[in-house]
């Protein structure tokens, strides 16, 4: 796996670190720390902060980070890596075209801790690159224990990347499963039920056990606000989902407002 | 430097996604989505390298990697899993691995991974 995690100067990402640490130490992923400011100097000074940090969270005698055994003349075990990387600019575009650049599975991102997701100096980049990245975005509104994991299906094309993301994330938090299905779309709901069974079997087979709650479209912001509260709410997001339908003006945005957990948008 | 890999998943669709990119290259695949049939293989041949899944009915990868250490300090082993934890991982690479990739994952990291493989066996020849 690849992670990349994209961080500004404040807090919100120095908090988001340890679930970075986290998945790092679990999946062994490359992870590429980004930073992006016009300000290249001060922000290369943050981003190093960030890796000395970052490689204090790891055993240096078993981290694939700094491990490197030698045997004879060659150098044997695990290694991955972790790159720093500075951009000037725009920052979801600087984020977006690193994540392509880097072929990531997953953008780490942090974000306020108030209802909006947004950088203090650059508005809503954790919005802009949940929406458009082409892979999965973790998004961590502050670092708590996730008990529950929350996915909401609205369509049935998902792939088979989101799935494994859905596995490792539970096995990361330790966390409990559950798939919420939107009622309100007879045009697809037979298709839905299919792929809800199907999800089933595909989790149950590897001992996952979801529990399955149907909710009304129209229902889903109270629901998402009083459920996601001690959770991580995951969205499968995808040209055929109906969310970016119901909500064209601001797609996910709306729905994330309700939320006041991490959010993970999954592709 | 063509290779002979084995691949070990019980979804079949890894061990597909591998057969046609690997043999592209040269290398000769032996694809197996039933653990115990590979490590009868892994018990009569030796393999430049072994890439298995961890979390298996019956076997699990740990086991496939252990048995492939008693038949051969040669072969490079890439863990792969679905389930990744610290404990596996570390115990995977205290046990010899060569590689552990976490799901999901592109084509090139696992080419990537076996691309290394074959850069150390080579190395290791001269």
């Amino acid at each position: 796996m690849r992670i990349l995690f994209a961080a500004d100067e404040h807090s919100y990402s120095t908090d988001a670190l340890p679930q970075v640490a986290r998945l790092g130490e679990n999946t062994w992923a490359d992870i590429t720390l980004l930073g992006v400011s016009n300000q290249s100097k001060a922000m290369a000074d943050i981003v190093n902060t960030y890796y000395k940090k970052l490689s204090e969270y790891f055993d240096p005698k078993l981290s694939p980070y700094q491990q490197s055994r030698s045997e004879g003349n060659m150098k044997t075990g695990i290694h991955k890596q972790i790159t720093t990387r500075i951009r000037r600019g725009n920052p979801s575009r600087e984020i977006l075209e690193e994540a392509k650049k880097a072929e990531c599975d997953l953008i780490v991102i942090g974000c306020s801790t108030q209802k909006d997701y947004t950088w203090k100096d650059a508005g809503d980049v954790p919005l802009k690159v949940a929406k458009d990245a082409d892979c999965s975005v973790l998004v961590i509104k502050e670092d708590k224990k996730i008990n529950k994991m929350l996915c909401c299906l609205d369509h049935d094309n998902i792939s088979q990347e989101s799935l494994e993301m859905v596995s490792q994330m539970i096995t990361l938090f330790h966390a409990d499963l559950d798939i919420v299905v939107l009622t309100d779309s007879e045009d697809v709901q037979g298709k839905i039920e299919k792929k809800l069974s199907w999800l089933i079997d595909y989790y149950s087979t590897r001992d996952i056990f979801p529990c399955i709650e149907l909710v009304k479209l129209t229902n889903l912001e109270t629901f998402v606000s009083r459920k996601v509260r001690w959770g991580l709410m995951a969205m499968w997001m995808g040209k055929k989902s109906i969310l970016e339908r119901v909500f064209p003006s601001s797609k996910v945005s709306r729905l994330l407002k309700a939320n006041e957990s991490s959010v993970l948008l999954l592709r | 430097m063509p290779i002979q890999i084995l691949v070990l998943d019980d979804e079949k669709i890894v061990g597909e996604r591998l057969k046609a990119s690997l043999e592209k290259e040269g290398h000769t695949l032996e694809i197996f989505i039933n653990p115990v049939a590979a490590l009868n293989r892994i018990k009569e041949k030796v393999f430049d390298v072994v890439v298995t899944d961890i979390r298996m009915d019956d076997v699990d990868g740990i086991q496939v990697l252990e048995e492939v250490r008693k038949k051969s300090q040669k072969t490079k082993v890439i863990m792969i899993t679905g389930y990744a934890t610290l404990e596996v991982a570390r115990e995977s690479l205290t046990k010899g691995a060569f590689d552990f990739i976490a799901k999901p994952f592109k084509l090139k990291e696992i080419r990537g991974a076996i691309q290394k493989a074959e850069d150390a066996l080579q190395a290791e020849e001269n």
